[in-house]
């Protein structure tokens, strides 16, 4: 019997991932290519982009709690010339797709950070909508479709493909979806972390910022919803579902719920090789089935 | 657990480079034993740990159902075999060290830059919580034939240390120090008074809470003595992904500790 190589491959837009397996920004480092290949995965995704230099929150920003992760991490960034000089350069020449996250707290920063990377060599850029807009009084992008709206709107004029990262917290999350997907977003990334919290056995916070983002298993349920909501909403629009994958059944959840891709987050804290057994893991399932990655998408 | 601990290995002098391949899988556990709180292990060595220098460190998580998500960083006291050394604190070092011969733990490493050159006559100040990287580095100065001075900050007695009291962990601990170093107990109130007495080493290795380590810190610079400082603080993913491994430094910034962990002592903020 001559073993068949299936074809992984998954387009999102205009860029065509080598497989449906990608990191979720913020959990991930190119220093993960010490541990493994990383032209092996889908595509790659640094830590997401904020202008100028922030320290990010004071610590205790990590948690174990519910059964997954709660963090107030808080985006620290040295600022954009630091990111083009010391960080890009390492997660280029792997051989697979690179999506840059960007996030900013009004709508023309945005655009400036989508800008900047024009001709740098980037395949598509992310916008992390989960961030305050201080124009609107601290309100997060994802909550809002106006919000959105304007921060994807004036992003457009790159050349750029643009995904949009959605929020679980959001009240009708196919509406935000749909107001993205107007103002020009070629694909949706569904979703961020959930707002929640935990406290110490001394009754105090155990985050320093008090609330922060759950993420892992605890999430699945929630975004796998989302993802299955916003596919009904937008049939032809890609999605990369996120939320709590960690087993080849999560992956295949979120592609029957109309996901054409996966990004995965905390599952690779755990266990660094998380990713790379997802793909042979989906090789194996697609080689043994016939059929090809992108037939995994069930859409309506 | 009645296995005895391994016999000490060498731990290899060779400074690895930031970009030195990193193994993660399951590795099986050869040895264990337990006294005083304290969690000794050996493992079969896979090939990326026969070149570790003290200050590098490992993930290490079990495989047991109901484990926490996180693993644990552990100092890398020995290779061939590689060995680990803790007391356990919370539920994720507690199942690591109920792990039995023959069972796999999974293991991310080796990580972290160690320790530069301390020179002929090092004094290593340890308390405790913080003891791994420093026996790791007594030992691999004993075996390259180096003098060293450890002071040794206890705890207070009565403290609890896992199951057992802080005087019964600290007395347990300075013995495993004794074969490779000469080993000063010191009362935490009584640290700047030993360092006053220590005379001039060549270099100071420090791993204490916070206070302990100023007190160290302002010595160095008053005394014009290189001072490194072994940080400790929880660290979810070890490789710099998750960036919540923080502590502030003197210009004012986070940095992550899992970059180092071992740094000069003058630029961190205690
Ligand atoms: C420590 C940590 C940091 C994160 N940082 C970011 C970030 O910078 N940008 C972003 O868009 N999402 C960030 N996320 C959210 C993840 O990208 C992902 O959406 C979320 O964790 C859900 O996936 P998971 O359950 O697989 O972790 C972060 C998550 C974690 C756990």
């Amino acid at each position: 019997m001559s073993a068949t190589v299936p074809d992984l491959a998954v387009p999102i837009g205009a860029v065509t991932l080598k497989n449906p397996i990608i990191p979720a920004s913020g959990t991930f480092a190119a220093s993960y290519g010490r541990v493994f290949d990383l032209g092996r995965l889908g595509g790659l995704v640094p830590k997401t982009l904020m202008p100028g230099y922030r320290p990010g929150h004071p610590p205790n920003r990590l948690t174990e709690a519910g059964g997954g992760l709660l963090n107030a991490v808080g985006i620290p960034s040295d600022g954009e010339e630091a990111f083009l000089r010391d960080t890009l350069p390492a997660y280029k020449g792997w051989g697979t797709p690179l999506i840059v996250s960007v996030s900013a707290d009004t709508a023309a920063g945005f655009a400036e950070l989508v800008a900047l990377l024009e001709d740098e060599g980037v395949d598509a850029v992310e916008l992390n909508l989960s961030c305050p807009n201080l124009e609107e009084g601290g309100k997060s992008f994802a909550l809002d479709t106006k919000m959105t709206a304007e921060a994807v709107a004036a992003c457009r004029s790159s050349k750029l493909p643009l995904w949009a990262k959605l929020s679980p917290n959001a009240e009708d999350i196919a509406a935000i979806a749909a107001a993205a997907v107007d103002a020009g977003a070629d694909a949706l990334i569904v979703a961020n972390t959930l707002t929640g919290m935990a406290m110490r056995r001394d009754g105090r916070p155990a985050l320093a910022n008090v609330t922060g983002g759950l993420s892992g298993a605890p999430v699945k349920p929630v975004n796998l919803r989302c993802t299955y909501q916003v596919a009904q909403k937008l049939p032809g629009t890609p999605i990369i579902g996120c939320g709590g994958i960690s087993t080849l059944q999560d992956v295949l959840d979120y592609m029957a719920a109309g996901a054409s891709a996966v990004a995965v987050g905390s599952a690779t804290f755990t266990r660094p090789l998380t990713m790379v057994n997802l793909v042979d893991e989906i090789a194996s399932h697609c080689t043994s089935r016939g059929i090809a990655a992108r037939d995994l998408t069930l859409r309506a | 657990m009645t296995a005895a601990a391994a016999a000490p290995g060498d731990t290899a002098r060779e400074t690895p480079r930031r970009g030195a391949p990193v193994f993660a899988g399951d590795v099986t556990v050869r040895t264990i034993a337990e006294a005083s709180g304290v969690t000794t292990m050996t493992f079969d060595t896979p090939p990326a740990f026969r070149h570790i220098s003290p200050g590098q460190f490992a993930m290490v998580s079990s495989n047991r159902d109901g484990a926490p998500l996180l693993a644990r960083p552990m100092s890398l006291i020995a290779t061939d075999p590689l060995e680990i050394s803790f007391g356990y604190q919370g539920e994720g070092t507690r199942l690591i060290a109920a792990a039995e011969p023959g069972e796999k733990l999974h293991i991310m490493g080796p990580l972290g830059l160690p320790f530069a050159p301390l020179g002929s006559d090092a004094l290593i100040v340890v308390e405790g919580a913080h003891f791994g990287t420093m026996l790791s580095l007594a030992r691999m100065r004993h075996a390259a034939g180096e003098a060293t001075h450890v002071l040794f900050v206890t705890r207070p007695p009565a403290q609890p240390a896992g199951p057992v009291t802080a005087g019964e962990q600290d007395a347990a601990l300075m013995a495993m120090f004794e074969p490779y170093a000469t080993v000063t107990a010191v009362p935490g109130d009584a640290l700047a008074g030993a360092l006053a007495a220590a005379g001039r080493p060549s270099a100071v290795a420090a791993g204490a809470f916070d206070h302990g380590m100023k007190i160290v810190q302002d010595w160095c610079d008053a005394e014009k003595i290189p001072g490194h400082a072994a940080l400790q603080v929880a660290m979810p993913c070890g490789i710099g992904a998750c960036k919540s491994c923080i502590k502030t430094f003197k210009d004012g910034r986070y940095h992550l500790v899992c970059e180092g962990p071992i740094f000069p002592i003058a630029e961190v903020a205690f």
